[in-house]
């Protein structure tokens, strides 16, 4: 259950359940919809994988992410979205939102 | 989350002192034995699904949608046991006169079911069929899934708290009005699961 409370507590990892909550999207998509780099995106992937709210599944060469939480776990994301836990920063809240600027990585255009 | 070994060992306990509580009441009330029998058989039964079904899950360990896993059978041996234990138990304690109220193993056993109904409903959004052998999109599948989640955990709260709350015969009525109503709330969502959609997601999952 820590595990899924240390998911829950970041509002981007709330977002990217969000966005799944509509339809399985794969690694690409969902990162379109944040201003952050791959490798960040892929680490909050591994911290939702590892407290089993989202699995992965391969699909051609893409990686297709699907939601897999459980009634009790979606009520305790509405709780944290309604309470904003873990919303410590103006900059990860930002990043939520999709309003923070896209740090570009080395060597990247 | 329980681990999968507390409850290998609570699903033996339990049926163990199931059968203790059968052949109890078997001695304390001896002109009810079709009754006791058919208990006692439901104790022979789960206690087959716990030797057995590790031995089947291992045998079609090649197909992942073939069998539930492993550590669902133990879970509902427990629920299963307690269902009928409770009763059991309640029933000796009436017939050596410890207990007076007759409607108490009812009530019990209402709850444990409203609770079994929770637990039920509670995972079923996590038991997704792999993308690949889905008949409709991801989509449709999941927003299905969920939603018979919430039906039958909400489902199942109502009547753990109608049981707890409601006199005996308003209880059975509005349990009853209840699981009818998300039966029909699965099955229509169900339904409109199988029928084919018009315009496909851009998505291009499936």
């Amino acid at each position: 259950m820590n595990k899924v409370f240390k998911a829950l507590s970041d509002p981007t990892r709330r977002r990217v359940l969000q966005l799944l909550r509509e339809r399985p999207m794969s690694a690409g998509e969902l990162s379109d919809h944040f201003p952050v780099s791959k490798p960040t995106m892929s680490a909050h992937f591994a911290v939702l994988q590892q407290a089993g709210l989202i699995e992965s599944q391969k699909s051609g060469r893409s990686i297709v992410y699907r939601l897999v939480m459980s009634v009790l776990e979606e009520a305790l994301l509405g709780f944290a979205q309604t309470f904003g836990w873990g919303a410590d920063s103006k900059r990860t809240s930002r990043v939520a939102d999709g309003k923070a600027v896209k740090r570009p990585l080395k060597g990247e255009a | 989350m329980v681990p999968n070994s507390i409850m290998s060992k609570a699903a033996s306990a339990l049926t163990a002192v199931g059968i203790v509580l059968v052949a109890a009441n078997w001695y304390a009330k001896p002109e009810a034995a079709l009754a006791w029998t058919a208990a006692l058989a439901m104790f022979v039964v789960m206690i087959a699904a716990l030797r057995l079904s590790p031995r089947a899950v291992r045998r079609s360990a090649g197909d992942a949608t073939a069998l539930p896993s492993p550590d669902r059978i133990p879970t509902a041996v427990v629920f299963a046991a307690l269902m009928m234990g409770i009763p059991l138990a309640l029933t000796l304690a009436r017939s050596y006169g410890v207990v007076d109220d007759i409607d108490l193993g009812r009530r019990s056993t209402g709850v444990l079911i409203g609770a079994f109904l929770v637990m039920l409903g509670n995972v079923m959004p996590k038991n997704l069929p792999p993308l690949s052998s889905m008949r409709c999109d991801g989509a449709r599948q999941q927003a299905f899934q969920r939603l018979a989640g919430w039906t039958w955990v909400l489902c199942g709260l109502a009547s753990a708290i109608g049981w707890l709350a409601l006199s005996i015969d308003s209880a059975e009525i509005a349990t009853t009005v209840l699981v009818v109503t998300a039966m029909a709330l699965t099955i229509g969502q169900l339904l409109r699961l199988r029928r084919p959609r018009k315009e496909q997601p851009a998505s291009g999952l499936n």
